[in-house]
């Protein structure tokens, strides 16, 4: 909080945005043939490949987990060693890998229409390719869309986002130097149609009374996303509506 | 090898949640209320025990000194591990963490170390060289629901309790003094941090503070809050099946601030008793305080969750 600025006096943050401002968002779905749905993500610098396998038949080291009414979601999260600053070599198993790929995971359980696929398991792998803060966010934007790319039935668009106070002012989509910078930041996943908040997690202190504010931007950040994300699905089936119909 | 778990029967299910529905709970408990809290502090420092109901955890910090991290040489550190061993409950591995270990360790850390709970410059010993790294171990003895606040006191009340020995550095070299020689030093703790978790029922209409083993398994989703006397919010967790607005969120944090206040109180009185306990040469005495908690009356809560849009007063009996 001491030393580097956040926000300049003209109101400007590190990189040029104004507070409310999300960094430049490029999606593409079905960026895999062998995966049944695909999508790759760019939140700024944060970049995420994310594939579905599913629902298929529950896989050997699952087998006791298959539930008669709804199927089992698998995630696995995953962050190449060349993704931060500095090269850092990440094992398999690592806790922090676990608990986010077990958040991913109870975000969609919440979201897909597990009850439509019993006995059946659906994987979700997500890689980060660079790190540059709101890894969680950009692995649910991902995953979001490589599940539209599948097929997958879910309640509404699943879209994150994260936030900051600094100085009194909210900063939306927070970037790997905000974030050490040692603010307190705000994570949520949202349904936007329905206007709910599905995950939300909160890291570094913050005053009850400031809760309030950090939440509703987190909400309009998700609501910025949720058109970004629109808009790419519907180019999508438009331009693989006109490949069948042109050949 | 750990034993499966044995699925709750439909009957259950139904008689736990259609209760929720009636604002009551299969023990009696009022929604608002946490189980009895129970704090038995050790003969060594840092040695804590504490129960809430019969869901038990035990927590040790022990000390050691270490190289500190090159990018940040003047601070200690502080680790955080959490052990489910199988003598909690039999579906417990020993072996893996497995998903509620980590859920536990990773919210510890988050609220304990991420929001500077602990003063860890204050264990430097000689900058770049020698700092002191503070472990704390949580055992998990038994469980029945809720081991994360259980944990998040035991840690807590561990902490404040336990003396680092005294030290003089002279040049190059430490001297470390026995407990004979100088009295040993406390740790800094600038706030006290105490997680309050809360099970959703009923598409996130109903709340229910302090869930046990059979509410776990029934609820649809949970929201943990992290919250010290300051009423700063230190961490924040909503997960599983939970729709909530922010109006829920904002009156659920009223509730864990003022349960927040009062395990805070009760964790000085702990403390201070032991003092004169052991200044009294008790030394055999074990402390160990029941605490019936005060029920907590919020008469907008009884009412339902979702009514919360008229501002709202609440009483403390």
């Amino acid at each position: 909080m001491a030393g580097l600025e956040l926000i300049s006096d003209q109101g400007y943050r590190i990189d040029g945005r104004k507070p409310t401002e999300l960094r430049q968002i490029r999606c593409r779905l079905g960026v895999f043939t062998q995966a049944d749905g695909s999508s790759y993500v760019e939140q700024g610098n944060t970049k995420v490949l994310a594939s579905i396998y599913g629902p298929h038949e529950p896989s050997s080291n699952m087998r006791s987990k298959i539930s008669h009414d709804k199927c089992i979601i698998n995630c696995e999260y995953s962050q190449a060693s060349f993704s931060s600053a500095e090269r850092k070599h990440r094992p398999r198993g690592d806790r922090k890998s676990l608990d986010m790929a077990a958040h991913i995971k109870q975000t969609f359980e919440s979201c897909i229409h597990t009850t439509l696929y019993p006995r059946s398991q659906i994987d979700i792998f997500l890689q980060i390719l660079q790190s540059d803060g709101s890894n969680y966010c950009a692995c649910v934007n991902a995953a979001t869309l490589a599940i539209v790319d599948a097929g997958i039935a879910m309640k509404d668009y699943v879209c994150a986002c994260s936030a900051s106070l600094a100085k009194g002012t909210t900063l939306v989509d927070i970037n790997h130097v905000e974030e050490s910078a040692g603010c307190a930041e705000l994570s949520a996943a949202v349904m936007p149609k329905l206007n709910k908040i599905v995950y939300s997690e909160l890291n570094g202190r913050l005053h009850e009374d400031e809760i309030g504010k950090v939440l509703d931007s987190v909400v309009l950040g998700c609501n910025d996303m949720f058109a970004v994300m629109e808009r790419t699905v519907r180019e999508h089936v438009e331009e693989t509506v006109s490949n069948f119909t042109h050949s | 090898m750990p034993l499966r778990e044995p699925t709750l029967s439909n009957l259950e299910n139904n008689f736990i949640v259609n209760a929720v529905c009636d604002n009551r709970r299969y023990d009696g408990r009022r929604i608002t209320d946490a189980r009895d809290t129970q704090i038995t502090l050790g003969l060594d420092y840092g040695c804590c025990t504490v129960s809430l109901g019969e869901t038990k955890v035990m927590a040790q910090v022990a000390v050691e000194m270490e190289r500190p991290k090159e990018s940040r040489p003047s601070e200690g550190s502080l680790h955080i591990h959490v052990e489910m061993s199988t003598l909690a409950s039999g579906n417990f591995d020993a072996s893996k963490p497995g998903e509620l270990g980590i859920e536990i360790q990773r919210i510890l850390e988050r609220s304990i170390i991420l929001s500077r709970c602990l003063d860890l410059e204050e264990l430097c010993i000689r900058v770049g060289e020698r700092s002191w790294a503070v472990h704390l171990y949580i055992h998990v003895l038994c469980y029945d629901g809720n081991i994360l606040d259980c944990a998040s006191i035991a840690a807590i009340t561990s902490l404040k309790h336990f003396r680092r020995p005294d030290i003089t550095v002279e040049g190059k070299t430490v001297l470390v003094h026995s407990i004979e020689e100088r009295n040993p030093l406390p740790l800094t703790m600038h706030h006290m941090p105490f997680c309050t978790t809360m099970a959703f029922f009923k598409d996130s209409k109903q709340l229910l503070v302090d869930p046990t083993r059979i509410e776990e398994k029934v609820m649809d989703g949970k929201l943990i809050i992290s919250i010290n006397n300051h009423k700063e919010v230190c961490c924040m967790q909503i997960c599983g099946q939970v729709h909530i607005s922010k109006p829920q969120i904002l009156h659920s944090t009223d509730v864990a601030y003022l349960k927040s206040k009062e395990l805070s109180e009760f964790v000085k009185n702990v403390l201070t008793d032991d003092l004169k306990y052991k200044q009294n040469g008790e030394k055999e005495q074990q402390v160990s305080l029941l605490c019936k908690r005060k029920k907590i009356r919020m008469k907008t809560i009884c009412v339902s969750f979702t009514t919360l849009l008229q501002k709202e007063h609440y009483t403390h009996t």
